[in-house]
């Protein structure tokens, strides 16, 4: 065998047994979840709500906890991203000094703990604007988190489309909003959708940032300004402190991955039935 | 043979790109109902120039234009009172056909929604009457909802010709239009600027001899000199490709330089 010959197929083994690794450890930790939180999953589970600190009962209270913070994470993610997105995909090429500015915070913003988030939420949407530790201000909190990732890939799924598009759009007299409103927003979809999968899989998963932003209390919250507990943080307190919450725990982390799924599959599926997606590629 | 007045006049147009010019002190007379051929090597600032008559290139970064452009006797803030407006009267096709990724039917409708507004069955009627004016209605009548992008590339040249004609412009700049097309696509654009040339001014970027030979009724001739173009001559296409004056020209048009 050849020197070359020989450094390819080392390569391609260091390369397969990487992404096996990856695999193999994915296939592990969504295998543990799924042995052990199905183990006498009943589908009470999903419409009652925790009783006896979480041993027993449901999370229903904390579904609603859970779906009300990501609808207001992307109530507040969605517009402030998207059009922070343009503005960087727009005005950065001008060598003006602002949008560099906003670049590097967004970056030096997304590598913050998410307990700094935490107390920033406490500090300013609960004490300062008095939202009080609640759902609006657990979901505000989230948003300032994602917003550096979504932001960064707006803008970048902005920036990938070819420059013809907007040379045309100019040359037909279009206006700009007109240019991303139905051209170029409709094109970027499948990168912005991944940065927002990315986001709300975060947001979802987020513990610190929500223990002192939405609070910890397990009952069903009535108002967009009642403290909830999320599913992540239930299972941070099911595997922590109550003796006895491990099973529960596990089916909680169920709920949880299949929602993660599910939430990838639908934005991915929505992406996938746009039209200008489809003529894009 | 008798033309309008002229439909672009430019006076000591200078384009530059970051400080660097890439043409200088252009004047140049465009006739309305005519073909008007922009001919030149590569690299001596014809496109930037054209750029500059409906301002496209403005917003370029680091691009400045001086000079004066006036559109049918006004200049063009008072020809146009906006840009949009301005782009509108005077349409552009590029080298590449620029089709948005969206279906056919969408192509032709958010233009004409933009300038002529919602009403359905006006845009309706437009958009099929520009597709027939550039013969390409038979082809997509019975699939407008697929992508623009499956057509071929001569008919996304077509489809893009269409999207321009529709708003009604006065004026159609067109960038090496067949550049990118195959013999026989080309053939069909040519031939479809023969006929619009009743109608339009037409100026026409091209660096096919043999093209402008066809089709221009006049000729303006960019060369090259101390690394930025200027207009080295310009008149009726039948002096400029028989009789040059310059030297340069001469030598250009026997092949002999660029």
């Amino acid at each position: 065998m050849t020197r070359p010959q020989t450094q390819n197929k080392l390569a391609a083994f260091f390369i397969w047994t990487a992404g096996l690794v990856i695999l193999g450890a994915f296939a592990l930790i969504i295998g543990d979840i799924v042995w052990r939180g199905f183990s006498g999953f009943e589908l009470s589970f999903l419409t009652e709500d925790p009783a006896d600190a979480g041993r027993a009962g449901g999370i229903r209270s904390l579904l609603a906890a859970t779906a009300l913070i990501l609808l207001v994470c992307l109530a507040a993610t969605l517009p402030v991203g998207l059009l922070t997105g343009i503005f960087l995909a727009e005005y950065t090429a001008g060598g003006g000094r602002f949008a560099p500015l906003v670049r590097r915070s967004l970056d030096t913003l997304a590598g913050v703990p998410s307990i700094v988030f935490g107390l920033f939420g406490n500090a300013v949407f609960a004490h300062l604007l008095g939202l009080r530790i609640s759902i609006l201000t657990g979901g505000l909190t989230l948003a300032i988190m994602v917003l550096p990732f979504f932001i960064r890939s707006a803008e970048e799924s902005l920036r990938s489309l070819p420059a013809s598009f907007s040379q045309a759009a100019d040359a037909l007299g279009l206006s700009r909003l007109t240019f991303y409103g139905k051209i170029a927003l409709p094109a970027a979809l499948p990168g912005l959708m991944i940065g927002l999968v990315l986001g709300l899989g975060r947001a979802l998963a987020e513990t610190a940032a929500l223990i002192f932003t939405s609070g910890y209390v397990t009952r069903l919250p009535e108002s967009l300004l009642d403290s909830g507990r999320t599913l992540s943080i239930h299972i941070l307190d099911l595997a922590l402190n109550v003796p006895g919450g491990g099973e529960n725990a596990y089916r909680t982390a169920l709920v949880l991955v299949v929602l993660l799924f599910a939430i990838n599959a639908a934005l991915m599926a929505l992406t996938r039935f746009s039209p200008s997606y489809r003529d894009y590629r | 043979m008798r033309h309008a007045p002229p439909a672009i006049l430019a006076h000591n147009v200078t384009v530059a790109f970051g400080g660097k010019p890439v043409v200088t002190g252009v004047s140049a007379s465009f006739l309305d109902c005519a073909v008007n051929a922009i001919v030149g090597p590569s690299g001596c600032g014809k496109s930037s120039f054209l750029s500059a008559l409906n301002c496209l290139n403005e917003s370029l970064p680091g691009c400045e234009v001086g000079g004066t452009v006036e559109l049918f006797g006004a200049r063009l803030d008072r020809f146009a009172p906006s840009r949009e407006e301005l782009r509108r009267s005077v349409a552009m096709i590029f080298q590449r056909p620029a089709p948005f990724p969206l279906s056919i039917r969408r192509n032709m409708e958010i233009p004409l929604t933009e300038h002529f507004g919602r009403n359905r069955r006006e845009i309706a009627d437009r958009s099929e009457a520009a597709l027939k004016s550039v013969g390409l209605w038979a082809e997509v009548e019975n699939r407008l909802d697929l992508p623009a992008t499956q057509l071929s590339g001569g008919q996304q040249q077509r489809l893009c010709l269409a999207r321009a004609l529709a708003l009604e412009p006065r004026i159609l700049l067109l960038d090496e239009p067949t550049s990118a097309l195959d013999p026989m696509a080309a053939g069909l654009i040519e031939e479809l600027l023969g006929e619009l040339k009743s109608q339009m001014s037409l100026v026409l970027v091209t660096h096919n001899l043999a093209q402008a030979r066809r089709l221009a009724d006049t000729v303006t001739f960019f060369w090259m000199k101390d690394g930025h173009g200027y207009v080295a001559e310009s008149g009726p296409a039948e002096t400029i490709f028989n009789t040059p004056r310059e030297e340069v020209s001469r030598a250009y048009f026997a092949g002999h330089i660029g």
